[in-house]
């Protein structure tokens, strides 16, 4: 059994009345999982994250870090990223980290080293304001990386970033991950909790709708793609088969939902059974934004937005 | 747990670099010794200009004994007085920049508890009170020695109080200054509040309910903080003047003080950041 990094109990935030940010959320996070915390903007992601940090009071509930309580020393082992990064404009990357070292009780920090790892090493001395919205987001990560922490809290990192920025902050994430570091991380962007977590939790409106794996979520689709030299045959003997849940047509291709126990092979046989003979058969992974548009839908009664095909 | 040279260390990293405070506390000092080395030439000019005046005819004679030992340190601590917005400023920027730069939020994130970021701001406070009073100190004995008639060790160390009681209306009136930044967190509001409240507000409610009404105004926070060195130049013109400290003084502005930190911490305490 793996450690347990975080535990939340019931944890709830009411900002009024008439607004509950965070309804008793419970979560679990393991040591050395990438946990995405997934759901629209405005569902309680960032308000859950300050929580958990101390800058936020809670409304109800509890939360412990490392199975040891909610204590503020504890958060000195925690590196975390809310929204922005914030540092002194003032200063430079180098002695901002001087001062995140002197409150995290480190007596010699190994600064030159992490700001090589983020590639500021160069610009050490500048000050903080002189930076791009990315190095500020990689001093960022170097700073929470100072500590040594045993977890990493990233609230939407690659927020407003240029799509250069995003994939050299999602490389590093992926190579903080690779240095045995459990990394809990908050993101509307699906295709990025699919490209880097494990885990990942579902918020929609401060409740949470779905928690598990990245792979289980991704694999339970049954979805299979099939086109054939003749469409409309293809279509009429599909129709009869007890393998196959639904179908609809795009075009040249059919797309059909399995029943339990079919597989795009056992469909394959069938089908050349029947005398068609297909030109291309795939079982598509689903993404997960698909999987959570799907878990949306059935907690609300979102309309159905079309899926924008991506491969 | 709680460890003082982090507290002050912290912010010694947090601002050594920071330009307008090296420049406020800069011209704090010399607006501090420029005022004290220059008052005695200053009235001598006066006196030069009133020569025919009868009723300034025994000063013109004798000198105004404003820098005589005894006399010099309360004389000096309630001149310096007017000084103590300069520093003022200073904490005033320090809390607000930590709020519009949301660096008091990722200071709790890494680890502070929102009592030792309080402590970290009131050592500040702490440490340029004290700085103030020894700056006093300097320029009262650089002074005396200059132009006192008397230089008994005796008579320079009497009334040395009045020293530590420059130090506590400046630590008094920076904790209010704190109280006002913790609460409305914007730079540019917060000073033009803490001015109009410090240097007019006050002033004309309490004149109107002292003369106008007649109830006593001890218990106003700007007013403790004057109280605390009373305006000693009348003595010169035979009224009666409190040449002394008075301890209900004192603990009326000690009473002040406590309230200011501790409003500051309950907001900071019930505040989301």
């Amino acid at each position: 059994m793996s450690e347990t990094i975080l535990l939340t109990n019931q944890l709830t935030k009411r900002f009024s009345s008439r607004i509950l940010a965070v309804n008793e959320l419970d979560l679990e996070v393991l040591k050395g999982q990438v946990f995405g915390i997934l759901g629209p903007n405005g569902s309680g992601k960032t308000t859950t994250l300050g929580m958990l940090l101390g800058v936020v009071s809670r409304t109800k509930g509890e939360y412990s870090w490392f199975g040891k309580g909610d204590h503020y020393s504890l958060r000195k082992k925690i590196g975390a990223i809310l929204e922005q990064p914030n540092f002194y404009p003032f200063l430079s990357a180098a002695q901002n980290m001087i001062v995140h070292s002197q409150i995290k009780d480190i007596k010699k920090p190994n600064t030159d080293e992490l700001l090589k790892l983020v590639g500021l090493y160069e610009r050490r001395n500048d000050p903080f304001k002189t930076y791009s919205l990315g190095m500020k987001q990689r001093l960022a990560i170097a700073s929470a990386l100072l500590s040594d922490p045993e977890v990493l809290i990233f609230d939407e990192p690659t927020n407003g970033l240029d799509p250069l920025g995003i994939a050299e902050i999602r490389q590093l994430i992926l190579d903080i991950r690779d240095m045995d570091k459990t990394i809990i991380m908050a993101s509307h962007l699906l295709d990025e909790v699919q490209k880097v977590c494990s885990h990942f939790a579902v918020l929609q409106r401060g409740k949470k709708i779905y928690t598990g794996s990245v792979s289980d979520a991704l694999y339970k689709t049954n979805t299979v793609a099939i086109t054939a030299d003749n469409p409309d045959i293809l279509q009429t003997v599909l129709q009869q088969c007890p393998g196959v849940k639904s179908i609809e047509r795009e075009m040249e291709m059919v797309k059909i939902d399995l029943a339990e126990g079919w597989t795009a092979s056992s469909l394959n046989t069938y089908l050349v059974e029947h005398g068609v003979h297909v030109n291309y058969i795939q079982q598509k992974k689903s993404s997960l934004e698909e999987k959570f548009l799907a878990l949306l839908r059935e907690n609300d009664n979102v309309p159905r937005i079309p899926i924008p095909n991506q491969s | 747990m709680m460890n003082i040279s982090k507290i002050i260390g912290l912010e010694y990293y947090k601002f050594r670099h920071f330009k307008p405070f090296v420049i406020i506390l800069g011209l704090y000092v010399f607006c501090f010794l420029i005022s004290g080395l220059s008052i005695k030439s200053l009235l001598d000019w006066i006196m030069d200009k009133q020569k025919d005046d009868d009723a300034l005819s025994y000063f013109i004679k004798n000198g105004i004994p404003l820098f005589d030992f005894v006399d010099i340190w309360q004389n000096l601590a309630w001149l310096a007085t007017i000084f103590k917005w300069i520093p003022a400023f200073v904490i005033i920027i320090s809390v607000t920049l930590e709020y519009s730069q949301k660096t008091i939020k990722q200071n709790i994130i890494d680890g502070l508890s929102k009592k030792e970021f309080l402590l970290s701001k009131l050592a500040l406070v702490l440490v340029i009170s004290i700085a103030s009073a020894l700056m006093l100190f300097i320029l009262g004995m650089f002074l005396g020695l200059m132009y006192s008639p008397v230089n008994d060790l005796h008579y320079i160390l009497e009334n040395l109080e009045f020293v530590a009681a420059y130090g506590l209306e400046v630590f008094v009136f920076l904790c209010m200054a704190m109280f006002f930044a913790f609460w409305i967190q914007k730079s540019g509001v917060t000073i033009i509040i803490f001015l109009l409240y410090t240097a007019c507000i006050e002033f004309i409610l309490t004149s109107v309910m002292q003369f106008y009404y007649k109830v006593p105004v001890w218990y106003f926070p700007v007013e403790a903080i004057n109280r605390i060195i009373r305006v000693p130049f009348q003595k010169y013109t035979l009224e009666f003047v409190h040449d002394r400290i008075l301890i209900q003084d004192v603990a009326v502005a000690l009473g002040w003080a406590g309230i200011f930190i501790f409003l500051s911490y309950w907001l900071l305490k019930k505040r989301d950041l």
